[in-house]
C-alpha cells in the first residue's frame, strides 16, 4: 500500500474527521464535489534513503492534505483534528499497513475561493503539509 | 567483452571483524603514503652531460596505510564487534568491481549524531593497522 492511501484510510478512521467529511477524503482528485472534502497528494519526490549497501527501506516524504469546506468553523475543526491525528504518529497505518516512524506537521496555508456563480458560496481551503518518515520494502 | 574503466562508489561494503556496517558514504578510504628522501645534496657530483642539475629521490620503506572515515547509519542496539579488545581484527572492503582489500583494523572512534527530522547517523573512524592485501 502507498503512504498516500494509508493516510487517507487513517484520516477516515478518525471519528471527528469523519463526522465532518463523511467518506470524502480522496487521493489526488476529488471525485465528488460536495463540500466539505479533503484530498491527499504527494507533491514532491520522496527522499528514499540509500547507502553503500543499497536501499535502506526508509522514505522521507512530504504529504499534502487539502481541505475544502463551506464554513470557516468546519475548516478549523478539520485542521485541528488532522493535526492531532498525525503529529508524532508512530506505528502501522492503513488496512494493508504502512509502517510509519514519525510525522511532523510542517504547517498550513489558508485561502478562500470566491463563488463561481450567484448560487455558490465561498469555499474555504487549507493546505496542510506533513513530513512523513515511513518504511518501504527493500528490493531483493 | 566490455572493459570496466571506472568503478562507482555505490556497493562498497565495509566488514569489520565479521560485522558489516551500514555505510552511507565513505569520506576516506585506506591507501598508501610514504616518505620520499632526497638523495642529492650541495656537494653531489654533477655529471658533465647534465645540463640542468636535478635532485634525485629514493622512496621510504614504510607506508602509512591511512584510515577509513565513513558516515554510517547509527544503530544504538548494536555494539560494533571491533569496538572492544586490544588487538586489531580482520577487516575487508569489497569494491563494486568485486575486488576485496583485506587488512587488520580497529575502530578508533564512533560518534553518533541526532539531527532533528533526520536520521541517526554516526561518523566511524577506523585505523588500518597493517598491510593491505588485495584478493
Amino acid at each position: 500500500m502507498s503512504i498516500q492511501r494509508a493516510i487517507v484510510e487513517h484520516l477516515l478512521a478518525v471519528e471527528d474527521v469523519a463526522a465532518v467529511v463523511s467518506t470524502r477524503i480522496f487521493r489526488d482528485v476529488a471525485i465528488m464535489g460536495t463540500l466539505p472534502y479533503c484530498t491527499v497528494t504527494l507533491p514532491t519526490a520522496g527522499d528514499h534513503v540509500h547507502g553503500q549497501g543499497g536501499a535502506q527501506g526508509l522514505v522521507h516524504r512530504r504529504v499534502q492534505v487539502d481541505v475544502f469546506t463551506a464554513s470557516t468553523s468546519d475548516r478549523g475543526t478539520l485542521i485541528e483534528e488532522i493535526r492531532l491525528a498525525t503529529v508524532g504518529f508512530s506505528g502501522d497505518m492503513g488496512d494493508e499497513p504502512v509502517t510509519v516512524r514519525n510525522i511532523k506537521y510542517e504547517g498550513d496555508r489558508q485561502s478562500v475561493i470566491p463563488p463561481k456563480s450567484a448560487d455558490d458560496g465561498y469555499t474555504y481551503r487549507v493546505t496542510i503539509e506533513l513530513m512523513v518518515w515511513h518504511e518501504e520494502a527493500v528490493p531483493v | 567483452m566490455s572493459v570496466t574503466r571506472t568503478n562507482i562508489a555505490a556497493n562498497v561494503i565495509l566488514n569489520l571483524g565479521g560485522t558489516e556496517f551500514f555505510v552511507q558514504d565513505f569520506t576516506e578510504l585506506p591507501g598508501w603514503e610514504r616518505e620520499s628522501y632526497r638523495s642529492t645534496h650541495q656537494n653531489t657530483f654533477i655529471a658533465e652531460n647534465q645540463t640542468i642539475p636535478t635532485h634525485t629521490y629514493v622512496p621510504g620503506k614504510f607506508s602509512e596505510p591511512g584510515q577509513i572515515v565513513a558516515e554510517v547509519f547509527f544503530n544504538p542496539d548494536t555494539v560494533p564487534a571491533v569496538g572492544q579488545g586490544d588487538v586489531a581484527q580482520s577487516a575487508t572492503i569489497t569494491f563494486d568491481s568485486g575486488s576485496v582489500w583485506t587488512f587488520p583494523a580497529f575502530i578508533k572512534s564512533l560518534k553518533g549524531t541526532g539531527e532533528f527530522d533526520g536520521m541517526q547517523m554516526a561518523t566511524l573512524t577506523v585505523t588500518v593497522a597493517g598491510e593491505i592485501v588485495k584478493t
